[in-house]
């Protein structure tokens, strides 16, 4: 288990690395900057509040994994990756490594986000405590976006597969399924969006506890529900790298 | 031992069957070229022995485990091979070490080893993306014996490299052969199987169609003599159709079809008579022959013979072209 953990968080920096040197961060620093300037930059004497930052910071950090992850799958699709599959690190190892490495630009440039919001136009109620307690559910949010991202990514599952979860995630964020005509319509969909929406409960309390940072009891209960909801998507799309046919293209 | 078995191996894609049947042994420390055309499934059986894709039925043993299982004893050279352009050759080998589970100084002192091997030593800081495609060629050697592998799988080693490329891969593979490790060469180039390896296969349709061991098919079967002289003289005419059928006259050229005895009697019976010789050519490169024949489907379409009897098709050839 060390011994994977060390040549996954090799292959981690590797990719880093690669990332930096390639240039792609341009775009999360120009995105960053660019929402520095439309959302955070000063304009008359109201400033923003802890609440406002980890709303819009929240959405742009969540957008922007979205983005980051897809790249790096991306990058793992290339056919430069037979070499790196064919050693000792494995299919898990190589998939991890290239999450993680999604995860890590991510926190970086959330940290920023924070650094330069504070330098720029600091929340008025925004205090260290108060940015931790913010900021873990928010990344929670991020790392279970980044699995889900990861295991839609064409790496990892088939195009029939693909499909099928973004329907049923279609059908879980649907806003009103009864607006589908016919009677035997609804009633299998009502259930059905009940049943998929479960498991998007802890993501979306997630968000809402980064934004009110309100730790009454059922905090732990969202905290845990993140953590489990990121183990099975992370499980599921380990799984089904495991079972995939590698046919890397450029 | 074997080093790579397959057994009744299948592939396929949707409704195309890549490989169908496929029975093959190498042997461990043998050097073994895979021939065939475009789409005969060659890069699909590499893929096969990486793990990279599954059987759609039969097996594939590499070590005598499946091909997960021994992923640190097996080196790749893919065909046409993308780099990470970003990294310096150094740089790109310690990381590619430590995904192989190499640390520290041993693994620097392998990355230098295998730099010198394929002489890279002095582009060793430079980007790989600066380099040429027989540095990278060289490159994909190194990083395939980085980890000091027991079977390399190499995918069309000489694809896309000029003439002088071409030469100094084949000398590095050719360096190669005395090391131990057992070799899986996939190319269409004949005359570089002919060169490095011990066996050879000719994947056709999905199948073995031919496996033969490269001494045999190499052998020298017969010469041309192409003489000066406008007319040979009676004696010598005499002489050489005293020594049987293998030997033929056609204006200028003597042909020999015989073993090295036939051969040795004809020219010293043309260097006793004072015959002016221009050329003395080998004739019978069984390699080539084999191969067209193959792809002609002038040899049986059955799946090869199983292990113990794979040079039944050569046999087959050679007794059919009068040879013992």
């Amino acid at each position: 288990m060390i011994a994977w953990l060390r040549r996954t968080l090799a292959f981690t920096r590797f990719t880093l690395q690669e990332y930096l040197r390639s240039g792609r961060i341009l775009v999360e620093l120009v995105i960053l900057v660019a929402a520095l300037w439309i959302f955070f930059w000063p304009r008359g004497d109201e400033g923003i509040d802890a609440h406002q930052f980890f709303n819009i910071g929240g959405i742009l950090i969540l957008a922007l994994s979205i983005y980051t992850t897809a790249v790096m799958m991306g990058l793992g699709a290339r056919p430069q990756g037979y070499i790196v599959l064919s050693r000792s690190l494995g299919r898990r190892g190589y998939l991890m490594g290239l999450y993680l490495a999604a995860l890590t630009v991510i926190a970086a440039i959330f940290l920023l986000l924070t650094l330069s919001v504070l330098a720029i136009n600091p929340p008025r109620d925004l205090h260290i405590q108060g940015w931790l307690l913010g900021a873990l559910p928010l990344l929670l949010d991020v790392a279970i976006l980044a699995s889900f991202t990861m295991l839609i990514a064409p790496l990892v599952l088939s195009s029939g597969m693909r499909l099928l979860l973004l329907s049923m995630l279609a059908i879980a964020l649907s806003t009103d399924v009864s607006a589908i005509k016919g009677f035997s319509i609804e009633r299998v969909l009502r259930p059905l969006q009940t049943l998929i929406s479960l498991p998007l409960l802890p993501a979306m309390s997630g968000f809402e506890l980064a934004v009110n940072r309100n730790y009454n009891q059922a905090a732990v209960a969202i905290l845990v529900g993140q953590v489990a909801l990121t183990a099975a998507l992370l499980a599921f799309a380990l799984s089904a790298f495991d079972r995939r046919e590698l046919m890397l293209t450029s | 031992m074997a080093a790579i078995e397959i057994v009744d191996l299948h592939k396929r894609f949707g409704p195309l069957e890549v490989l169908s049947g496929l029975v093959l042994r190498i042997n461990a420390g043998e050097v073994y070229g895979l021939l065939g055309p475009n789409g005969a499934g060659k890069t699909t059986l590499i893929h096969l022995l990486l793990g990279f894709l599954r059987p759609s039925r039969g097996q594939v043993c590499v070590l005598g485990l499946k091909p997960e299982a021994v992923r640190d004893r097996v080196g790749y050279l893919p065909e046409r091979t993308r780099y990470h352009a970003h990294f310096t050759a150094r740089e790109y080998l310690l990381a590619l070490g430590r995904f192989s589970d190499l640390h520290g100084p041993s693994l620097a002192d392998r990355c230098d080893a295998v730099l010198e091997l394929v002489e890279l030593a002095a582009a060793a800081d430079r980007r790989i993306g600066t380099f040429s495609k027989g540095m990278l060629q060289r490159l994909g050697i190194a990083q395939a014996l980085l980890h000091q592998p027991d079977v390399l799988l190499i995918d069309e080693p000489t694809s896309g490299l000029d003439p002088t490329g071409q030469r100094e891969m084949i000398d590095l593979l050719a360096e190669l052969r005395g090391r131990g490790h057992t070799i899986l060469m996939c190319s269409h180039q004949l005359a570089e199987v002919e060169e490095l390896c011990d066996r050879v296969g000719i994947l056709s349709g999905g199948r073995l169609r031919a496996e033969a061991r490269i001494k045999d098919l190499t052998m020298i079967r017969g010469l041309t003599i192409i003489t000066g002289d406008s007319e040979l003289s009676d004696a010598v005419v005499f002489g050489l159709r005293t020594l049987g059928p293998g030997v033929e006259i056609v204006g200028r050229e003597i042909h020999v079809q015989g073993d090295e005895a036939l051969q040795r009697r004809v020219l010293r019976l043309m260097l006793d008579a004072d015959a002016r010789v221009v050329e003395v050519r080998p004739t019978g490169s069984g390699l080539a022959d084999l191969y067209r024949r193959v792809i002609r489907g002038q040899l049986p379409p059955e799946p090869f013979a199983p292990p113990g009897t794979q040079d039944r098709l050569l046999d087959e050839l050679l007794q059919k072209e009068g040879e013992p």
